[in-house]
């Protein structure tokens, strides 16, 4: 399941397989950060999304935590956003048919 | 051909503009610590003193541009250097030559850093920077910050650079002078190259993104560039503007922001 890949590269903040989670033209809205009075994050594109990670978890302090898998769409975690934790859960609202590759995934406090 | 004057004209991106202006066929004043065509020490109040009164010695008719770009990294280790330099040795210079700019309906740009944009300045010494901007205490006011912090304090001479380019715009402008900034990401420098380990690690993080799949920085040439197109007759129309030239990277963090 792509959950599990997302999930993987997201414990391990391997910003690279992270990327290859999601479609070509994908969209990634994290809603989290402005429940704690940071920048929400809004990412299109799958480089995008490899870089983007590649900064928050190197300079963003982000990471997550004891990830629970509720069905193949839907996960929720333990997110730290610059040493803040919030409780969160992420959806895959939509993915590519063909690939299995995620082109939606809003992210919200759980 | 007009007179444009660059401060830290020496190296990098200050280099860089010096060159494409004289390209153009302009006559250049670079005004740095060493290896100016003026010498002075813009980290003080007598350097730039010194720097403003042979500007008004040499050009009494006015200048056309003055591109104030002399600055230093927060990994410099010393936070009085980054306060009196990148903040007052800027806004002391511009404001110094301001007189002569009126006289040719010139203009001015400042050189800012995208890292304003990043939430990693310390936005309390920002304020003090653009509300007070008394340089004696707010020195003895931080004199006891840690070096290690010296980056907050970089972002922060930058950031307050860029807001007193816009506040002060429009006068300027009522007055016939046009003032911007340029917000630089990370650039490729003597300094750069030799960054190691977490370091290294951390500029990596900062991405450039039309460098994607290489680890490369950007070139100086790009800033250069951007800095003479907003000096010249040909930006008539841009003022009051803080110009990202970083490649990508503060679309690709802050995709939402468009004012």
């Amino acid at each position: 399941m792509m959950i599990w890949d997302y999930i993987n590269a997201m414990e391990n903040k391997d910003y690279v397989a992270l990327s290859k989670c999601f479609s070509e033209n994908c969209r990634l809205f994290d809603y989290c950060p402005g429940n704690i009075g940071q920048e929400n994050f809004f990412i299109y594109g799958q480089r995008a999304i490899d870089m983007f990670y590649h900064n928050k978890f190197v300079l963003g302090g982000l990471s997550i935590v004891d990830p629970f898998i509720v069905d193949e769409r839907t996960v929720n975690f333990y997110a730290t956003y610059g040493g803040v934790i919030l409780h969160a859960v992420a959806t895959i609202e939509s993915y590519d048919h063909k690939t299995g590759l995620i082109q939606e995934m809003v992210i919200r406090p759980a | 051909m007009g007179i444009y004057v660059v401060t830290g004209g020496t190296s990098g991106i200050g280099a860089r503009t010096v060159a494409i202006l004289k390209e153009k066929g302009h006559e250049v004043v670079n005004i740095d610590l060493k290896g100016g065509d003026i010498n002075a020490n813009l980290a003080t109040r007598e350097g730039r003193e010194k720097a403003v009164k042979e500007l008004h010695d040499r050009y009494p008719d006015g200048i056309d541009a003055m591109i104030c770009n002399a600055g230093v990294s927060g990994g410099c280790g010393n936070i009085p250097l980054i306060i009196s330099l990148n903040y007052f040795g800027a806004t002391a210079m511009a404001q110094g030559a301001r007189d002569l700019l009126e006289k040719k309906h010139g203009s001015c740009v400042v050189t800012s850093s995208n890292s304003i944009a990043q939430g990693g300045a310390r936005m309390d010494v920002v304020g003090l920077l653009n509300n007070q901007a008394d340089e004696e205490r707010i020195l003895n006011l931080i004199k006891d910050a840690d070096p290690k912090t010296g980056h907050t304090f970089y972002a922060a001479t930058k950031y307050a650079l860029a807001r007193w380019a816009r506040r002060v715009s429009a006068d300027w402008a009522a007055h016939g002078v046009r003032i911007n900034a340029v917000a630089p990401g990370n650039v490729h420098t003597a300094m750069t190259d030799k960054l190691e380990g977490a370091h290294r690690v951390a500029v990596e993080a900062l991405p450039v993104p039309l460098n994607y799949g290489t680890k490369d920085l950007m070139d100086p040439l790009d800033i250069a560039n951007a800095i003479a197109f907003l000096a010249s007759p040909e930006a008539h129309g841009v003022c009051g503007v803080v110009l990202f030239v970083d490649a990508g990277t503060d679309a690709l963090l802050n995709s939402e922001k468009v004012y």
